[in-house]
């Protein structure tokens, strides 16, 4: 097995207090290669919870690889509001995208 | 019908005349921008009579429709000099659209150093010597007019800020429980009010006649059907992210997004943002024993109003907001949300927009004036404001002002209005709409809209110039029409992201006027109120090129992005072209 590469995750809203984290922004260890997929069960947060991804500031999808000393940003469909447009996050857009492709 | 009350400030002379023809249609921001175009000379200087303060609620006002109470007010800026519609919500709109007044047109001057106020009732309208009110704060002023006329009714008022006819000047509203915490910030609105002599407006609906329904059943279903979408939208129902997060939600997706401007725009995240986020103040308000969920607005159901205690659970103020935390906290470098509490509620005592005032102390901090992050110095300078000294007077005339006695160059304001709390270089649809709206630099232009409802296809990425004019164009005309109806611009993320809450708007409006408008009838009648608006601009001097951004934003890259502003100055002319 590889190496375990370290990611920084933040959590918008409740998700912390979901996913049992006594803070909003924590550290991860992932196995190299891993998608935003791949941290949702490691941190106990089913998929319905999570609606807007941001993986170094910038829109990401479930499947948008991580690498080592990535900031992954998880936030909840009660916050993904206005901004969710206007930053260009829209649900749909993020679904029609491919595997590993960012938003820019 | 409903009635417009004119008030004479030179004569003191009252009339209360049925709306014009050419009016009858209009409310909220259609009627405020309808009148001030029509009858206001565009280039008359904004603090002489000539001007006029417009002041209506918004034509669902008084219903029983969730979220209408929105007060919109009028005139020309002394901030921008163009066109204003600065909006607020608090407790005073449904009361005049129960007693059936579609607005108020404050004209004239009273004679230098005669203060007065307007009671409003079902009588009609007076005005009341207000000499002894002369210098008072927001709260004093207005426990004591609900001393003498009660705790329920409604107060539009000014502080000493609007009485010295500060460009920052703000006019408060009280909100559901009486404090005066909700204000009409933009724009300078408390400046012009300060300048016809009114200190205050108090509205008393007791035994209002209420609102005439031409179709109450037809308006009942509708609002019904309105009021399940707000409350099935996972950000507008209860326990939603506005209710328990209030609008400081965005704290934490903005900063991630690097866009989030600190210490005056030069960088787009701040390391502090994690000590000010709505999930840290929601914590902080909870164990103190104060309310994180609370309406501040008449006919609000969904709650994104807060009141914010201190360490020792006393009162500080109410509706502690994402823009306020944003001005006054990073893009001053202050990651001590105590301390933004307290300016917000000097802001509203003084009557302060916190937006440009914040941007002010920025661009103060900038020129050296006191060090960013130095929360102690910038309440110091807050109270300068309010008590009117020399470098008080520069703050509180707002952010260019502050920028052109300091010699900074780094300057963030469209049309001299400050820029609110999203980067454009890093949200470009927002930086369109910064640039080419009619009242400067104005964030809840760009606040909401599903792109896919107002026919703008596909993905707008934030970091890209493409379909950012579009984006921008479509909004505008939305929300022009949002702010007609009086409705919170709130409203938005449920009624376009369920079709059945959208077409229940002008259900409610034919329902209670008897209309047969579509959706596309409600956005042409957005278009319309933009064109009055450009127009008005237009005469008072405006051209094309003050539909620009300040250049800095489109040679310096913002971190952590590095993104520049680059949608193009031809790209950005044909945002009004409609």
């Amino acid at each position: 097995m590889d190496a375990a590469m370290r990611i920084t995750v933040l959590l918008g809203g409740n998700l912390r207090n979901e996913a049992g984290e006594g803070c909003q922004e924590f550290e991860v260890e992932l196995r190299p290669g891993s998608q935003v997929e791949d941290l949702l069960p490691r941190l106990g947060l089913p998929q319905d919870r999570i609606k807007m991804i941001m993986v170094n500031g910038r829109g990401a999808t479930l499947h948008t690889e991580i690498s080592e000393g990535d900031r992954v940003a998880l936030f909840p469909p009660e916050l993904a509001f206005n901004t969710f447009v206007s930053l260009g996050f829209r649900k749909e857009s993020v679904e029609r995208r491919g595997k590993g492709k960012q938003s820019a | 019908m409903r009635k417009l009350i004119r008030v004479d400030m030179t004569e003191g002379k009252i009339q209360v005349e049925e709306l014009a023809p050419e009016y009858a249609a209009l409310g909220g921001r259609g009627l405020t921008s309808g009148i001030v175009a029509k009858e206001v000379p565009p280039l008359c200087h904004p603090l002489d009579p000539s001007n006029k303060l417009v002041v209506a609620a918004g034509l669902l006002a008084g219903t029983t429709c969730a979220n209408s109470g929105r007060l919109s007010i009028g005139g020309k800026s002394p901030l921008t000099g163009g066109i204003k519609e600065s909006n607020v919500g608090g407790n005073v709109a449904i009361k005049l659209g129960k007693l059936r007044i579609a607005g108020m047109v404050l004209e004239g001057q009273a004679p230098e150093g005669k203060l007065f106020y307007l009671l409003v009732n079902k009588d009609g309208a007076q005005l009341q010597p207000a000499n002894e009110f002369k210098g008072l704060k927001n709260y004093d002023l207005a426990s004591k007019l609900q001393d003498k006329y009660g705790k329920k009714v409604g107060i539009v008022s000014i502080g000493p800020a609007g009485e010295m006819r500060f460009s920052a000047a703000s006019i408060a509203v009280t909100s559901t429980n009486g404090t005066p915490s909700r204000h009409a910030g933009r724009g300078g609105m408390g400046a012009v009010m300060g300048s016809k002599g009114l200190k205050a407006i108090v509205v008393d609906d007791t035994e209002a006649p209420g609102v005439t329904y031409a179709d109450k059943e037809a308006f009942k279903e509708a609002a019904g059907v309105f009021r399940d979408a707000l409350r099935e939208h996972p950000v507008t129902k209860p326990g939603g992210g506005l209710a328990v997060y209030g609008t400081n939600v965005l704290t934490s997706i903005i900063n991630e997004a690097g866009a989030f401007p600190t210490r005056n725009f030069t960088a787009g995240q701040f390391e502090g943002a994690a000590k000010i986020s709505g999930e840290t103040m929601h914590d902080v308000i909870k164990e103190r024993g104060g309310n994180p969920t609370h309406s501040g607005c008449s006919t609000c159901i969904i709650q994104c109003s807060n009141e914010y205690v201190d360490k020792d659970k006393n009162y500080v103020t109410s509706a502690l907001e994402y823009e306020t935390i944003w001005a006054n906290g990073a893009n001053c470098g202050i990651d001590d949300l105590d301390a933004i509490a307290e300016i917000d509620r000097l802001c509203d005592d003084y009557g302060l927009d916190t937006i440009e005032t914040g941007c002010a102390v920025a661009v103060a901090m900038h020129a050296g004036v006191k060090a960013f992050g130095d929360a102690a110095a910038a309440i110091e300078l807050i109270h300068e404001i309010g008590k009117g000294t020399p470098l008080g007077r520069i703050l509180g005339n707002g952010t260019a002002v502050t920028g052109q006695a300091y010699g900074v160059s780094h300057v963030p304001v469209v049309k001299r209005q400050s820029l609110p709390a999203y980067d454009p270089r890093a949200v470009k649809g927002i930086g369109v709409t910064y640039a080419t709206t009619t009242m400067g630099a104005d964030h809840t232009a760009g606040y909401a809209i599903a792109t896919n409802i107002l026919k703008v296809g596909g993905f707008v990425d934030p970091l890209k110039p493409e379909g950012q004019v579009d984006l921008s164009r479509n909004l505008k005309i939305a929300i022009a029409g949002i702010d007609a109806a009086g409705l919170c611009v709130f409203v938005a993320f449920a009624a376009l992201d369920i079709p059945s809450g959208l077409e229940a708007i002008p259900k409610m409006l034919n329902g209670q006027y008897g209309w047969n408008l579509t959706l596309d009838d409600v956005m042409e009648y957005g278009k319309q109120i933009i064109k009055t608006e450009l127009e008005f601009n237009r005469a008072a001097g405006f051209t094309p090129s003050d539909d620009r951004l300040p250049e800095f934003f489109s040679k310096e890259p913002l971190a952590p992005h590095n993104v520049v502003f680059d949608v193009t100055d031809e790209e950005l002319d044909t945002v009004l072209d409609f």
